[in-house]
């Protein structure tokens, strides 16, 4: 094969392209977040850009723990708290994110960069990964239609910045796709990192596990239940038990929390105090807060508590969807539990990115977006409302 | 009903919501495991809907944009300003013209009016050029002031009156619609910059059309969406600046 057939045969790989255009995404919203910077500080550099990202949300606690690790009780932190947070605290962050960004970070020697490189290449990836999995069952078009949606949800541009979301997304992605194609292995091990980069990373579990006893049970053809419980467990596959990765990675977690404090559960408690108020609640009752919080505080409502309330019945609604349109069960279970562990929180103002990780309700999305004018609607709609979420963050409003 | 009554029956019919979706899923996982069926829900929810865009596209089109811009302008007008408005500062309009906050009873329902006009509109532009000119008319750069109680959704629909005559060569119902286009809003003040836009993307509208039978399908569609939904992104900026 010629250099010209080689080059327009690796170019005609579904996945280089999506690839190729995930990255150029990854470009235009770097450069579109320096523009809406300049606008907000015309006399601004791109030093002071980065310097002002690495000041924002919850970047400033990744980098200290980038720089020092988690820290015990009889630690005493030469620097004090920052926004409240003291060296101890840290541990309410899970691992995986500042573990990468200092091992990036000694290639590339600052920590913010670093994390951002993690961040994009993550989101590059994790394009790649959710166009090979909705490909599985669905065409090319529905395939990227989930990956535009993907990267159109109007708080995708966290996925650009030093947040845990890209890395988030391409394990889980990465994870359900191996559950799919029964590569437990790759599974598990996968979802043991996805587990050590945040709390919902368990539910991870439920979907692999589902998965495991679906394939299963959909290989047998028994002609009793007595058989058919045989036949079951005959058929099972052991590389499945490799899905018990996914809980040990949470695990570890709560084994890091023993050994720093001797209490498992510690991090609960530094989420109850100030500045994050965190417990679990039910769920109506969390709702109602918002809506409440909506109300007392115009100023917010539209930036944290309605877009949280509207993402709930979205993502609940988009399992009807899923229904309607025979989508995997063990997505919509995605759908169902990712979306009750986010809103079990009680004092829940980052919602709106947290849902950004509720990575299949972009599939039900995209069989919607076959039809012309939901396409249409939908595309103009989170473009609009990706813009406007992304000028505010720019410009310094509690978008988080 | 006050504010936290509302409240608490809209959190807790979302919590019933999704409580129906749970039971709903563990129905099927039932199904799956022991019946190796997917629990028969084409029953309920009926076999996959056809991918073609419906008949009712120049209806329903404008009345979906038209109720998104709408409901983005309340939202900045609740939370950002509190501005007043004035229907229409000159020309015959002038006559009615009406003053009000943009979220009263009065402006509101001059508002769903003028996504009634902007419908009108579009089933105009539905005839002389098919789904693909009423789908572009309703995503229109100045989409955010056509719902609002000004004359631009009227200046519109005149418009698609006189561009409907100029195609079928009636040339007399061509020259009352632009005297009446002219009547309706003599400009006294200046001509806006929103309604030159508005008008310079109706006339653009056929070469658009014509373009997404193209291998540039992709610009057209993509400026059009761009455009629609631009001027809701310059209302919310212009309040932010």
């Amino acid at each position: 094969m010629n250099f010209k057939n080689k080059v327009k045969s690796f170019w005609d790989n579904e996945a280089v392209r999506v690839l190729a255009v995930a990255a150029l995404s990854r470009v235009a919203v770097l450069l579109l977040s320096l523009l809406f910077y300049f606008i907000k500080e015309p006399d601004g550099s791109i030093g002071q850009f980065i310097e002002w990202l690495s000041q924002t949300g919850d970047v400033p606690h990744y980098m200290r723990i980038a720089t020092g690790g988690y820290h015990g009780d009889s630690f005493v932190d030469p620097v004090g708290p920052v926004g409240n947070v003291t060296a101890q605290m840290l541990v309410v962050f899970y691992p995986m994110f500042p573990m990468l960004m200092k091992l990036v970070g000694f290639v590339v020697g600052d920590l913010m960069i670093s994390g951002m490189i993690v961040s994009n290449i993550c989101a590059i990836l994790a394009a790649v990964y959710m166009y090979k999995l909705v490909r599985l069952d669905y065409s090319a078009k529905t395939a990227s239609m989930a990956v535009v949606f993907m990267f159109l949800y109007p708080f995708s541009f966290f996925m650009s910045f030093c947040y845990t979301e890209s890395l988030f997304i391409m394990l889980s992605l990465m994870c359900i796709y191996y559950a799919r194609t029964g590569k437990w292995a790759a599974c598990g091990i996968i979802g043991f990192f996805g587990a050590l980069t945040r709390t919902q990373g368990v539910v991870l579990f439920g979907v692999a596990a589902y998965e495991w006893v679906i394939q299963t049970r959909r290989s047998i053809n028994p002609k009793t239940f007595g058989q058919g419980i045989k036949d079951f467990f005959k058929a099972l596959p052991l590389s499945g038990l490799f899905t018990l990765l996914i809980p040990a990675g949470y695990g570890v977690y709560l084994t890091i929390n023993k050994v720093l404090f001797g209490d498992w559960f510690r991090f609960l408690e530094y989420q109850k105090a100030a500045p994050w108020y965190q417990t679990s609640g039910f769920i109506p009752d969390n709702l109602n807060q918002h809506l409440n919080m909506a109300a007392n505080n115009p100023g917010l409502s539209f930036i944290i508590y309605l877009p949280q309330f509207i993402m709930f019945i979205v993502a609940f609604a988009l399992i009807f969807v899923g229904v309607k349109y025979k989508v995997r069960t063990s997505y919509l279970l995605h759908i169902a539990a990712y979306t009750v562990a986010s809103y079990l929180s009680t004092w829940l103002i980052s919602g709106g990115r947290y849902m950004l990780s509720c990575l299949m309700m972009f599939v039900p999305l995209a069989l919607l977006a076959r039809n012309k004018i939901w396409r249409y609607g939908l595309i103009g709609l989170m473009s609009a409302l990706n813009l406007f979420y992304f000028y505010l963050y720019i410009r310094g409003y509690a978008i988080m | 009903m006050d504010q936290e009554t509302t409240a608490k029956i809209l959190s807790g019919a979302a919590g019933l919501f999704s409580v129906v979706a749970i039971l709903l899923l563990l129905y099927i996982v039932v199904c799956e495991v022991f019946f190796n069926h997917g629990g028969h829900t084409e029953k309920v929810f009926g076999k996959k809907e056809s991918s073609k865009a419906g008949k009712h596209t120049p209806v329903i089109m404008p009345i979906v944009t038209g109720g998104v811009a709408l409901i983005v302008n309340l939202i900045v007008a609740n939370t950002m300003y509190t501005g007043t408005y004035i229907t229409a500062k000159s020309g015959a309009m002038s006559l009615i013209a009406v003053e009000g906050t943009l979220t009263s009873v009065k402006s509101i329902i001059l508002c769903i009016v003028s996504i009634l006009l902007l419908t009108l509109g579009s089933v105009i532009f539905d005839k002389i050029g098919g789904p693909k000119y009423s789908t572009l008319y309703c995503l229109n750069i100045a989409l955010s002031l056509m719902v609002l109680p000004y004359t631009y959704s009227l200046i519109a629909l005149i418009f698609a009156v006189g561009f409907w005559a100029f195609k079928k060569k009636e040339y007399l119902s061509l020259a009352i619609a632009v005297v009446a286009g002219i009547a309706v809003h003599f400009p006294v003040d200046g001509f806006h910059l929103g309604e030159a836009f508005m008008l310079i993307y109706l006339l653009l509208i056929p070469l658009m059309a014509k373009l997404d039978n193209t291998k540039f399908r992709w610009l057209t569609t993509t400026l059009a969406i761009a455009c629609g939904f631009f001027t809701i992104f310059s209302q919310l900026i212009y309040r932010f600046i």
